[in-house]
């Protein structure tokens, strides 16, 4: 009988060139949900201990959610995971599209790769089966282009692959699909490179089945009208992520200068109702999702075309390139979005680290011998365009960047590493914690480094930001809003409860702008029905957050077996800093003994030992992980 | 007093199209942000910043050459 998932994980030992396929029980699925909680499992069973990231003992993971592929919005989720070359624990990036989908109707709910090729090849899964095949045309070439000659010789496929970056193992390298959707963080797509991994490419038209198809066809419906009912939802569907940059800059969150300043005098022209107006071709979208919150560009910088195959700049594409490095231009933004695309490259990371290099070249670390003569500062959007394409080929000083900021300071030695905005090796996205407070928290207990999707922003936690929202926070037993800018218990506790629900979103693979605990399209009751739905099982919000508790618990275990400790757990120095400028949080800064406090409270909410900051033996017997070897 | 008024966002369809979300108002003096609300029919979830600065409360004084933008709630990105 079909289900909404297939019920098989495929297995591939690239050195011995060899697949399979494990059937798991039902009851693992439910265990661990799907999604990164799943990839987690393999790599806390398989992966040795002392392993190189970039060696054929790494494990990477390609995993799908129990309802991915339904007729519903915001399901066509992958989670990939490996031991992290950027922070040498656990790694973890998501992403959307239609590969997702198309991966659960090729019959697989994810894949575990290990070992190394002795020669390129790619992964072609078409309909149940597996094989590895000849990727030796491929090597070296573009996104667009290998998915191109994919398409010309196995017909309508969609590709996971990476570009030359990830080839040249640059830290900062992501997994593409559909060459405009991004598996971008924590440098998963430098794993596949050493493995000689260039794609994998999935085919197939096997049916799923919801458990009870018109509860999920009445969501789907509702959740389409919502779109015009929740504020959030109508202003990310009309300008897409990037419709909050006035509201990041009002509030001293819009990260600029290599996150030296929260406001940025030009914001409005990095704004996507500008994007809108000028170089907005179309909106695009994920299978069966009605939010469309993509954006497909066309435009040119100095006689340089933005082609719309590589889709359009988000949020955070447009801080990184825009305000951290100083840049207005949105054409210049979007031909550095298209490069990242064309290279696989993270393009957070990547605009992350040329602000950093920006801000080394300005403070004299950086002079001109290094940069081949190269006038690297902030505003120059010519000179930031040309450190991208030494990124993606690994040339000049490119080649230094590409392995991420902080080993990139470690190079540069002479106190560059003042210029840093890294945890846990991960460059900060653009949502600054000096103005949202419970970020800073987040940003530094995550266990993959400062990730903006891994908690509920301190905004939505406030008086006055609707009924709705409060009501689905209420749903998590949060039904006390904090006032702007406080770092109570209560906002802790908020910080902490959220944070374990966006963890199981990861986990379920569903997307966090149509899943969530207040703004979007569907809150957590909603969830959990169409979970149940989808599966047949009688999820609950209880159930949810458990799923998420887990995930965290797996991935602090992990951690805490690659040496990880409550040091561990830090904000990058220039965070402690007042910081610059004029704008709504110059002046703000951090204090270490108060990241120590908010620390203690969360690691007690969390029943994870104080000292260390890893989960107790008890806890994770509490959640059924008692088979973790620490 | 002339006081600039931008909306951002979906509350740029309160504004005929051809005016991008863009407005200047004449008000009298001692007017308020909640009066300039009331008059373009803004929802009260919508929040605002006054002079590039997020503020919450509607009772604030305007004065002449503000800038007033009312936004969306910030979330997604």
């Amino acid at each position: 009988m079909a289900r909404s998932f297939n019920g098989k994980i495929l297995h591939v030992d690239l050195t011995r060139g060899e697949t399979a396929i494990e059937e798991p029980p039902e009851a693992f699925y439910r265990t661990y949900g799907g999604g990164s909680a799943m990839g987690t499992y393999y790599l806390l069973r398989d992966l040795p201990r002392g392993a190189d990231p970039l060696g054929p003992q790494n494990i990477l993971t390609f995993m799908t959610g129990p309802i991915t592929g339904l007729p519903v919005s915001g399901q066509s989720r992958l989670c990939i995971n490996a031991l992290s070359p950027l922070s040498g624990g656990i790694g973890d990036s998501q992403a959307g599209g239609f590969a997702p989908a198309a991966l659960k109707f090729a019959g697989f709910d994810g894949i575990v790769v290990k070992g190394a090729s002795a020669r390129p090849v790619y992964l072609f899964i078409d309909a149940g089966k597996a094989e590895l095949l000849d990727a030796a045309g491929l090597w070296g070439k573009p996104t667009a282009e290998v998915d191109r000659l994919l398409e010309e010789k196995h017909g309508k496929v969609e590709v996971i692959q990476i570009g030359p970056a990830g080839e040249k193992q640059a830290r900062l390298a992501a997994i593409m699909n559909m060459h405009n959707r991004a598996n971008a963080r924590t440098g998963v797509g430098a794993v596949m490179g050493p493995k000689q991994l260039k794609a994998v490419v999935v085919s197939g038209k096997l049916k799923l089945q919801a458990a009870e198809p018109q509860a999920l066809s009445r969501q789907h419906k509702e959740g389409t009208r919502n779109i015009e009912e929740i504020p959030d939802m109508k202003g990310i569907g009309i300008n897409g992520t990037a419709d909050v940059v006035p509201f990041q800059n009002s509030i001293g969150s819009l990260p600029s200068f290599n996150y030296n300043e929260g406001a940025f005098e030009k914001y409005l022209d990095l704004s996507g109702e500008r994007m809108r107006e000028t170089i907005l071709k179309e909106r695009d979208t994920c299978y069966a999702c009605t939010v469309r919150c993509k954006r497909v560009v066309e435009t040119e910088f100095h006689g340089q075309k933005v082609e719309p195959t590589y889709g359009g700049p988000e949020y955070e594409t447009l801080a990184t390139f825009g305000s951290y490095c100083g840049v207005s231009d949105l054409s210049a933004v979007s031909l550095c979005n298209q490069l990242c695309n064309a290279y696989g490259l993270d393009t957070i990371g990547t605009g992350a680290t040329i602000a950093f290099a920006m801000e080394c070249f300005v403070k004299g670390l950086l002079t001109a011998a290094d940069t081949g003569g190269l006038e690297l500062r902030f505003g120059d959007a010519d000179a930031m365009v040309e450190m991208v394409r030494q990124i993606g080929e690994r040339r000049g000083l490119g080649d230094i960047l590409a392995e991420g900021s902080e080993r990139a300071a470690r190079t540069i030695g002479r106190g560059a590493e003042e210029c840093l905005i890294t945890c846990k090796g991960t460059e900060a996205p653009a949502h600054m914690p000096q103005a949202k407070r419970s970020l800073g928290l987040i940003y530094a207990v995550n266990p993959f480094g400062a990730d903006h999707q891994s908690s509920e922003h301190d905004p939505l936690y406030e008086e006055g930001v609707g009924e709705l929202y409060l009501k689905r926070l209420a749903s998590l037993g949060l039904t006390t809003p904090q006032p702007p800018g406080s770092m109570t218990d209560e906002k802790i506790r908020y910080a902490y409860r959220t944070q374990c629900f966006y963890s199981a979103m990861d986990t379920y693979s569903l997307c966090q702008f149509v899943f969530g605990p207040s703004w979007e399209l569907y809150g957590p009751v909603e969830t959990a029905e169409i979970l149940s739905a989808g599966t047949g099982w009688d999820v609950t919000v209880d159930e949810i957050l458990e799923v998420g508790e887990r995930r965290l618990n797996m991935m602090r275990a992990f951690n805490a077996r690659q040496g990880f400790t409550r040091k561990d757990d830090t904000l990058p120095r220039k965070f402690f800093k007042p910081l610059q400028g004029a704008g709504p949080t110059a002046g703000v800064a951090w204090k270490e003994e108060e990241l120590e406090r908010v620390k203690d409270v969360y690691y007690r909410l969390a029943g994870w030992d104080a000292a260390t900051g890893n989960p107790t033996p008890r806890k994770l017997e509490e959640l059924q992980l008692g088979w973790i070897d620490r | 007093m002339r006081v600039s008024v931008v909306l951002h966002s979906y509350l740029r369809d309160l504004l005929p199209p051809e005016a991008r979300g863009v407005t200047t108002l004449e008000l009298p003096e001692g007017a308020r942000v909640k009066d300039v609300a009331a008059r373009l029919g803004l929802p009260d979830h919508a929040i605002f910043a006054l002079n590039e600065r997020l503020a919450r409360d509607r009772e604030l004084p305007l004065e002449d050459g503000d800038t007033l933008r009312f936004l969306r709630a910030g979330a997604g990105g």
